[in-house]
């Protein structure tokens, strides 16, 4: 699905809501790994390292996702390469999808009640993507 | 509405307008002062504010001038916009209705668009100054930018343009890192522009400045961008500091200064220690370096050799043979972080020394430096130290005798090398030389070669370096540096050993007055002598003569004939009178004393008419310097001059009769002041007359004969009113002291009291501090201790202000006194050695016997025999002179010291004389004193009837003891 199904709107709103959350993104970052390696605890031994590059990373990823949103092409092409390394990293499309949770619910938890629900859904529909791209990438043999 | 002009205080400092813009103002007080009242709120400065602020350290008449000076160059830089400064007696100000400053814009950033800020806030504020001021100012300044940025960003943000507030907040960041609002307009900035990742790496970046990690992060990136030539040094070994052979000499207090100045948190980085050839920079450098050391990381001393690379001979000293193609930034990264101290000596040998150690103290923030040159640097947070002479007594003296090495002291000996250290004028390097030279010559002979010529001073000291050697040719090389302006105002000044102010220097200058003085002090030929007020401009002694035997005779010639016009001029606006000898009147006198004298001199020489004015001035203060043989010699001579009138006698006669008093030859002072007194009546100078008749009875009192003096006081004071009422208040002093030796406390309080209140109509200040003195025995009879204690505090300042021998001497003899009473011997000793010390100055034996009493009975009451026994001897000699008073005291003090011996017996008789001796030839002595005689005759026991003791029998029993 190509990223284009967000509207121009939708592209700022979800830049807008990332630039509130950037002041907290460690603390988000740092939450986000503690519950995954609670949910998940078999994915541990694959993060090697310091944990704070790791959060570091992650948002990075996502700021790096947000600036590319209006060339697709771009986009895509850094999700499918991230795919495909996550596949060296033992990452199962059940894991896509319970990323896909915990960012949706840690941007819900982050933003009011009144722009909740219309938030998250587009957060939902930017993340499905990613998802749909990476897993893309991850079932392609080589490298593009 | 905008000014018409601007004063930019970021990057280059100037005036601009739309048509012109003014960025040179020859020096950096004048921009500095351009400076301060652009900086003032309402663009007017006191003067003396100004003055303080751009001179702190210096006297603020020696900055009147300067102040002065600076302003007519910056108004000069001005152009223009000259107008824009108004300088009235008080004030300076800059009319701030047509001039508006860089932080004015600052102050009103809505008038201020994206592309003005942006300069302001990247260039830096008051470039080159690094000192306290213009740090508070900078702080301010910053304190604006930010504001400035803050507003102007959030204006470009809502004008939908990032760009610009991205600049600016970046800009503005690099001021102020840790500013949250400036962080958080750049993260919006960012957005803006479609990054989110810049906006969360300004965002991180943040946070680590508040974390303090960004000085590691610096560090680490400075580390890897270093070029491969600066990479560290090998450490060097540093030479160790100059160990000079002989003994440091005087300037104790000076090098404790200078200890704190460089190690005090608010103290200085940079000291300049300046001062001509000779005069002991380098070595007073060397003794604070030993002071310091060990008080900072390390210590070391430089010499900068002739026409050095600038920063090539320090990179030698500390680097040695470690060539880089970057020596500064070589050097700036070997002391990086060193907290240390230099010693940059000899640094006029550079071209533009000035320039050189800004950009060093930039560059190392530990880093101090004490430099040693003959002209001050002129850079901003500079402590320019003028090193002047050596103090004549307490320092030069005692230095040229430990140089001479032990000889049999003799008076003569000791006065010769005393001339010797005044024709030297206290240089320390003339000192050496001097004493060189005086190991083959007798000191009478080295004085008449210096009178000579002043090419004497030449010797070959291997320890001193070459350029040393010989005095003359050092200063041929400096005068060699002056232009023709310069020379000749130089040449006027040589005429005038007791230097010139301003006013006179004006005379006879050419050009600018102030420019010319300003150059001859930056080329050290000429020191400020800022102990006086209003500030002298003097050539030290070598120096004067070196100028005028290198000077054109004719062209000298002209310059004394000047000086002898100048000089008389001056003397005849001072009318000579005792009415007249105000304590303003009285400084004036002490100023010019070696101009009036050399005046004199060469008026004699030349067969000048109308010398006698010039005298009339100069005898006073002559004669409070004790230079009474130089005072009759030059009597004589005058007494011969062809058109002396009765009042010019009499001048000449009440000054001999002066100068016989203090050679303890009362009689025939007598006889003189009484000659003197006729003659002032043929002249019809009716307060003189009185005058003179008050010296006549002068003898009386120290004669002890009492009642009789205050009888004849009663009839001068009486003739006073009448003729001489300015008079009256001295004659009553004199009476009222006179009343304190006989006990007689309420009367002489009344004269005393009454002298202080009226001292302004009559001697003002010396009378004051004689009246003061007397009191202090009134308030001790009346056991008035706190009084005494206050008017002791309230005399010490008034004394140092007169600075006057005479008044010197009368109150250390009082203090040593008081401390007898107290048996406080120590301190009895103490002041009455520093008023020997004042009476040898002085040469007044009077006052020389009588504190030679104090110091005999403080010796005894340490029960240090023989020095007592010693200096009752010396006291002998006052006998034959008639001073029966002090007879009769050392006659009592030898018999305490025999009973104290346990000769017993002896002290019995030895107290018998001496009352016999009082009783015979009735001899009264204060009241005080009296104590003490009663003291011992209680103490030696009954004494045996003694019928007659002679003025000889006296003599010879304080001789023979």
């Amino acid at each position: 699905m190509p990223i284009t199904v967000l509207t121009t709107q939708e592209i700022e709103r979800l830049r807008a809501s990332f630039f509130v959350l950037i002041p907290v993104t460690d603390d988000l970052a740092e939450s986000f790994y503690a519950r995954l390696f609670e949910a998940h605890p078999e994915v541990r031994p694959f993060f090697k390292g310091d944990l704070q590059t790791q959060q570091d990373k992650l948002i990075d990823t996502l700021a790096a996702l947000l600036d590319t949103l209006e060339k697709p092409d771009v986009a895509d092409q850094m999700l499918r390469d991230l795919g495909h390394r996550h596949v060296a990293y033992g990452a199962t499309p059940e894991l896509y999808d319970w990323v896909e949770w915990a960012i949706l619910d840690m941007v819900g938890n982050q933003v009011g009640p009144e722009e909740a629900e219309d938030l998250t859904a587009i957060w939902g529909k930017l993340l499905r993507h990613v998802s749909e791209t990476m897993l893309a990438g991850a079932s392609s043999e080589t490298s593009p | 509405m905008r000014a018409s002009w601007r004063v930019s205080l970021f990057g280059v400092i100037g005036v601009h307008s739309v048509h012109a813009s003014y960025t040179s103002f020859e020096t950096r007080r004048a921009t500095k002062l351009l400076v301060l009242l652009a900086l003032s709120r309402t663009g007017s400065l006191r003067r003396d504010d100004l003055a303080d602020l751009l001179w702190p350290d210096d006297f603020l008449d020696s900055t009147r001038l300067r102040l002065r000076q600076e302003l007519s160059r910056m108004k000069k830089g001005l152009g223009d916009a000259s107008d824009l400064i108004t300088a009235s007696t008080e004030a300076v100000s800059m009319n701030r209705s047509e001039v508006e400053t860089d932080l004015d814009l600052l102050a009103k950033p809505e008038r201020l668009a994206p592309a003005e800020l942006l300069p302001l806030l990247s260039e830096p504020f008051l470039m080159g100054w690094d000192d306290t001021w213009a740090f508070s100012e900078r702080e301010r300044a910053d304190q604006l930018r930010v504001q400035a940025a803050v507003a102007v960003a959030t204006q470009a943000l809502n004008d939908k343009d990032p760009q610009s507030a991205l600049s600016i907040t970046q800009a503005a960041i690099a001021i102020d890192p840790r500013h949250e609002g400036l962080r958080t307009l750049a993260m919006k900035a960012h957005a803006a522009l479609g990054s989110l990742s810049d906006a969360l790496v300004e965002f991180r970046r943040f946070k680590r400045q508040l974390n303090g990690s960004t000085a590691v992060v610096e560090e680490e990136a400075m580390a890897a961008a270093m070029p491969a030539w600066i990479e560290e040094p090998t450490q060097i070994e540093l030479p160790p500091l100059p160990s000079p052979i002989d003994r440091f000499y005087g300037r104790d207090s000076l090098v404790r200064e200078l200890r704190d100045l460089l190690t005090e948190d608010r103290g200085s980085r940079l000291v300049s220690l300046v001062g001509p050839g000779g005069i002991g920079k380098t070595r007073l450098a060397i003794e604070v370096l030993k002071e310091v050391e060990g008080q900072v990381g390390f210590v070391s001393f430089v010499e900068c050799p002739v026409d050095a690379d600038p920063a090539g001979f320090l990179l030698e000293h500390f680097l040695q043979g470690q060539a880089t193609a970057e020596p500064l930034e070589a050097l700036r990264r070997h002391l990086r972080d060193q907290d240390c101290i230099l010693v940059l000596d000899n640094l006029e040998h550079l071209a533009e020394p000035g320039g050189f150690v800004t950009e060093l103290l930039n560059g190392l923030p530990s880093l101090r430096l004490i430099v040693t040159s003959r002209r001050p640097m002129k850079i901003a947070g500079e402590r320019t130290v003028s090193i002047g002479p050596l103090e004549r007594t307490q320092e030069a003296l005692p230095m040229l005798e430990e140089l001479v090495g032990t000889r049999k002291p003799s008076r003569d000996r000791e006065a010769a090398l005393a001339e010797i250290v005044d024709l030297c004028d206290g240089l320390p390097l003339s000192l050496r030389l001097a004493a060189a030279r005086l190991r083959f010559l007798e000191p009478r002979e080295l004085i008449q070669e210096l009178k000579e010529t002043a090419n004497s001073l030449r010797a070959d000291l291997p320890d001193l370096p070459e350029r040393h050697r010989d005095l003359q040719r050092m200063l041929r090389v400096s005068l060699g540096s002056l232009g023709a302006e310069d020379s000749e105002a130089l040449l006027h000044m040589s005429c005038y050993p007791g230097g010139v102010t301003r006013a006179i220097a004006k005379t006879f200058v050419k050009g600018n007055v102030d420019d010319v003085l300003e150059r001859l002090l930056d080329s050290a030929l000429v020191w400020l002598d800022d102990e006086m007020s209003p500030l002298r401009f003097r050539l030290l002694e070598p120096v004067r003569q070196c100028v005028q035997e290198r000077a054109e005779p004719a062209a000298l010639e002209d310059a004394r004939e000047r000086f002898l016009d100048q000089m008389t001029a001056l003397a005849e606006t001072f009318v000579p009178g005792y009415d007249h000898v105000h304590n303003h009147e009285r400084h004036v006198y002490r100023r010019e004393t070696p101009n009036f004298r050399a005046a004199i001199n060469l008026a004699l020489e030349t067969g000048r008419p109308q010398t006698h004015v010039l005298f009339e001035n100069l005898w006073h203060s002559e004669l409070s310097a004790g230079r009474n043989a130089e005072l009759i010699e030059m009597i004589r001579k005058l007494e011969k001059s062809p058109d002396i009138t009765p009042l010019d006698k009499g001048h000449l006669l009440l000054c001999e009769a002066w100068c016989r008093s203090a050679e303890g030859k009362l009689d025939e002072t007598a006889d003189l002041a009484l000659k003197a007194k006729h003659a002032f009546d043929e002249g019809g100078d009716a307060g003189h007359s009185v005058y003179a008749l008050s010296a006549h009875y002068e003898h009386l009192r120290y004669k002890s004969e009492w009642p009789v003096v205050l009888a004849r006081y009663e009839e001068a004071i009486a003739l006073a009113e009448v003729a001489a009422p300015c008079f009256v208040a001295t004659l009553r002093v004199w009476r009222g002291l006179v009343r304190t030796y006989r006990g007689e406390w309420q009367e002489a309080e009344n004269d005393l009291e009454y002298g202080i209140a009226h001292s302004d109509d009559a001697e003002g200040a010396g009378l004051n501090a004689m009246a003061g003195t007397a009191l202090l025995a009134v308030d001790f009879a009346y056991k008035r201790y706190a009084k005494l204690q206050e008017r002791l505090a309230q005399l010490r300042p008034l004394l140092q202000e007169l600075g006057d021998a005479h008044y010197w001497s009368i109150f250390q003899r009082a203090e040593a006194r008081f401390a007898l009473v107290e048996g406080n011997y120590q301190a009895a000793e103490a002041h009455a050695r520093r008023g020997l010390q004042i009476f040898a100055y002085a040469g007044n034996l009077l006052h020389d016997t009588e504190i030679k009493v104090s110091l005999a009975r403080a010796l005894i009451g340490q029960e240090r025999w023989p020095e007592a026994e010693a200096v009752i001897r010396e006291m002998a000699p006052a006998v034959p002179q008639k001073l029966r008073r002090v007879g009769v005291m050392a006659a009592a003090c030898l018999a305490e010291l025999r009973w104290h011996q346990g000769q017993t017996d002896q002290a019995a008789q030895i107290m018998a004389r001496a009352l016999a001796y009082q009783q015979v030839h009735d001899v009264s002595v204060p009241i005080m004193e009296q104590e003490y005689l009663n003291s011992v005759q209680a103490r030696v026991g009954a004494v045996e009837n003694v019928e007659t003791v002679s003025d000889d029998d006296l003599h010879r029993l304080l001789l023979e003891g």
